[in-house]
């Protein structure tokens, strides 16, 4: 870009001093196209006119209700620390509890019933005359075995 | 804005939407939307873009609000925004339009779909609508950056320095593209002053 573009320019608005004006006003090419501008630029701004704006007050309600959105979410600020501070203590409290109970030795949790001292699936007796029944007390943490129709256990099966 | 008392009630409003005021923003509004509305059709050329980038002008330019230093008046500040919201909105219809055709991509804007391949010979008469049309074929052919100088120039009567302002160019930049843009168009609508 060059002065003389910015000077023709200035020139074909109207806008160049006379003392500079005086070259161009003596060159036929620029008179041409100065000519030509002039006509062009009536057809160009009559055509090329924009529509009018048919609902101006649209623009108003949009920009508004826009505005009117972004500050709802900075009104609650105060309850949006405090819902987080909330949400982030009860996470802690719950990944606290998973992590103790996976880590948690087995001594401190609550015995289950194969650690009892002894546990019997099955009790019968041979004589018909002879019942025998077993039930386990959980607060006493043993098994009872309870024969009845028999006569003391011979000692030698105390031992089994 | 005209007088002193117009700039008074807007300095009025300006601050009390600074404050926060979204009546007094409505009212700002109001008194400059016909203007941005039409300066952005002018570089986007379409009526419903037009009316989303003048709100979202709007919005901007509410946002915008404590960065405002009172350096132009509000509505070249408004200006301003509005040319670069335009622009890019240009910018990015230029790299999405394409069509496939035959399995090749085809590059095709909205002037190409308009303009005659070529201009009537002269005497060969014009219509108003035909006359319109390839007006707007030939001013759509225009850069957007082109666009909005012709349009804040021809159109709004603004001077080069309101538009280098207006635009974020400098005073050369704008008379250059004044100079082009001006080429341009007589260059493609050189038969119609024939025809004349």
């Amino acid at each position: 870009m060059t002065d003389k573009t910015h000077d023709f320019t200035q020139w074909l608005d109207g806008k160049l001093p006379p003392a500079q004006a005086a070259r161009f006003e003596a060159d036929p090419e620029a008179l041409a196209e100065r000519e030509a501008w002039n006509q062009l630029r009536p057809t160009l701004v009559a055509g090329l006119a924009p529509p009018p704006l048919l609902h101006p007050d649209f623009i108003n309600t949009k920009v508004l209700e826009a505005i009117e959105r972004d500050r709802k979410p900075s009104r609650p600020a105060g309850n949006s620390l405090l819902r987080r501070l909330v949400f982030a203590g009860l996470a802690s409290i719950s990944t606290a509890a998973v992590i103790t109970l996976i880590f948690l030795p087995d001594s401190f949790r609550r015995p289950s019933e194969s650690e009892f001292i002894s546990q019997v699936i099955s009790a019968r007796a041979g004589n018909p005359k002879v019942s025998v029944s077993s039930f386990h007390t959980q607060d006493d943490r043993g098994v009872v075995i309870w024969i009845e129709g028999t006569k003391p256990i011979p000692a030698s099966e105390l031992v089994r | 804005m005209g007088d002193d008392s117009s700039e008074a009630a807007e300095a009025g409003l300006l601050r009390r939407s600074r404050d926060g005021d979204t009546v007094a923003f409505g009212e700002l509004i109001t008194l400059h939307r016909e203007k941005i509305y039409m300066q952005i059709y002018m570089i986007v050329r379409n009526e419903e873009d037009a009316m989303d980038l003048s709100q979202e002008t709007f919005l901007r330019a509410w946002k915008s609000l404590p960065k405002f230093d009172g350096k132009f008046s509000l509505l070249t500040w408004l200006r301003r925004i509005a040319t670069n919201a335009a622009i890019d909105l240009c910018r990015t219809r230029q790299r999405r339009p394409q069509v496939e055709i035959d399995g090749g991509p085809i590059h095709a804007d909205a002037a190409s779909r308009t303009t005659p391949t070529a201009f009537e010979r002269p005497g060969d008469g014009i219509d108003r609508a035909d006359l319109k049309a390839r007006l707007e074929a030939a001013f759509d052919m225009l850069s957007p950056e082109h666009r909005a100088a012709i349009s804040l120039k021809e159109f709004d009567g603004l001077s080069y320095q309101e538009i280098a302002k207006a635009t974020d160019s400098s005073l050369g930049t704008v008379m250059s593209r004044l100079h082009y843009a001006r080429k341009k168009l007589q260059s493609l609508l050189a038969d119609l002053r024939n025809d004349r």
